[in-house]
């Protein structure tokens, strides 16, 4: 059996540029939730959000390529760039042949696709940008990560709301696993801070006007993120023939569909890719430290996902730490479980576990270890990262330090 | 007034799926066949019908009774605030 390795991470997120800066957030248990400045919040009811801050996309392409890439192209290839430093490979040579790019996003290029119908909607513009279409398509950002590296192989976006990025990771640990290859560049991307894409989820009535708190008593729903993590998996005996960095290892991978509700969760659907990835890895329930939850912050999401912890793990679901890290990245949606994978390779990889922040007062029916508020050291050996989409489309990956 | 009951009645009867004749201002909101993402539609409705708009979490409404919704006569209470709340502001 192949197994498949981590050897390159990159992420940009609201919890940092780099990984470096993200770990650093994440030890510090620090909420990068604020008043949102990357757009016009005149005519929003709820104005926060966890933005990339201070991200200049002339730091990092020419301006010629920013006029191609939508923002959630961007992060992707700065997130890629990274990753792909650090593990030391050069795809562009044969290599590249056996390399495939598999991210996930859940919508793709709103910023451009928002900005094209306010001018034509709203200035009356006669025509659009040529690069509208080139910008918007929801598979533009794996485009541009296989020309920035020069992969070859097989390449395309998985979608699933927001278990988008957790469903590419895994159909990549899959396909290396197989044996098809023995690269793959994984992970996710969103960016959907714009006015047209904001209202559609006031209208859910389901953000958060002050913070994202999940598990705690108070919460209030979720507060949305952006950003971009990737992977290099790596089949390890390719890896270590190299000498290359092993950063972690994916180890299971599961997924579900709950066949309910368009919005609410299940927990069925839950237990069963929880369950579905543990047996993939062949570990007991008992093995399992963390779980990364899903843990948007709303009310029903925390609640049922808390039972489906109770339903997979039994007696043990007390000995577990869950935390949801977008306490502090927020909710980037089709890119959450990229960041989210990469927050539970840096927490087995550095001995500690990530908190749950603007935890406040406990819940009846939350009743597990959350890691309120402060990091805790601790060496984890087996985890788990959760993602629970609306449309009941769940994808749970089991991790290994 | 009464034109603020009918309005919130027939917004009710259409998303619930229920016989507008069975419904008064004292009809548990739990009684009707409306689910969570119905109870947004309808506050939806009512702030286009109305031209106001509601401050309303869902979060707040996995338990409506939390959010101080039982019955039908507390959806008409919550449009007579923001109809006076709105001319107030004007």
């Amino acid at each position: 059996m192949i197994r498949v390795v981590v050897t390159g991470m990159g992420c940009i997120s609201a919890v940092g540029h780099n990984i470096g800066e993200m770990a650093a957030t994440l030890k510090a248990g620090r909420c990068a939730i604020g008043p949102l400045t990357v757009m016009n919040v005149e005519r929003l009811i709820v104005r926060i959000g966890a933005e990339v801050a201070g991200f200049d996309p002339l730091r990092h392409f020419e301006e010629k390529r920013v006029a191609i890439m939508d923002r959630f192209s961007q992060f992707a290839v700065v997130a890629s760039r990274q990753a792909v430093a650090q593990s030391g490979l050069d795809l562009r040579g044969d290599l590249g042949l056996k390399t495939a790019v598999i991210l996930g996003s859940g919508v793709g290029g709103m910023t451009s696709l928002d900005e094209s119908f306010l001018r034509l909607y709203q200035e009356n513009a006669k025509r659009l940008y040529p690069a509208t279409i080139a910008r918007m398509m929801v598979s533009a950002a794996v485009s541009h990560v296989t020309m920035e590296h020069g992969v070859r192989g097989p390449a395309f976006t998985a979608t699933s709301a927001c278990a988008s990025a957790t469903h590419a990771i895994g159909m990549a640990f899959q396909m290396v696993r197989a044996g098809m290859m023995p690269v793959a560049l994984t992970g996710g991307t969103e960016s959907v801070f714009t006015p047209g894409t904001m209202k559609a989820w006031e209208a859910m009535r389901i953000l958060a006007p002050d913070t994202c708190r999940p598990f705690s008593r108070n919460r209030k729903g979720l507060v949305l993120g952006e950003g971009a993590g990737i992977l290099v998996l790596e089949d390890r005996e390719h890896a270590m023939a190299r000498g290359a960095p092993i950063l972690g290892e994916i180890i299971g991978f599961g997924m579900s569909a709950d066949a309910g509700d368009i919005v609410l969760p299940s927990q069925d659907g839950a237990m069963r890719a929880m369950k579905s990835a543990i047996a993939d890895c062949r570990q007991t329930p008992e093995s399992f430290g963390y779980v990364n939850a899903h843990g948007t912050g709303t009310v029903l999401n925390d609640v049922t996902e808390t039972a489906a912890i109770h339903g997979v793990f039994g007696s043990h679901a007390r000995r577990l730490m869950v935390s949801s890290t977008k306490s502090m990245h927020g909710h980037a949606l089709g890119g959450a479980g990229a960041i989210e994978a990469v927050a539970t390779l840096l927490a087995l990889r550095d001995g500690f576990v990530p908190p749950t922040a603007n935890f406040t007062e406990s819940d009846p029916q939350c009743d597990l270890d959350y890691v309120p508020n402060k990091a805790r050291n601790q060496d984890v050996e087996y985890a788990l990262s959760n993602s629970f989409a609306f449309g009941g489309l769940n994808a749970v990956l089991a991790l290994r330090r | 007034m009464s034109d603020i009951v009918g309005g919130v009645l027939d917004i009710i009867a259409d998303k619930a799926k229920a016989d507008r004749s069975t419904l008064s201002p004292q009809t548990e909101l739990s009684s009707l066949n409306m689910d969570s993402l119905d109870i947004v539609e309808v506050f939806f409705q009512l702030e286009e019908h109305f031209s106001i708009s509601i401050p309303y979490n869902a979060n707040d409404a996995a338990d409506p009774a939390g959010a101080g919704l039982n019955t039908i006569n507390d959806v008409i209470e919550i449009v007579r605030r923001q109809l006076a709340g709105d001319r107030e502001a004007t």
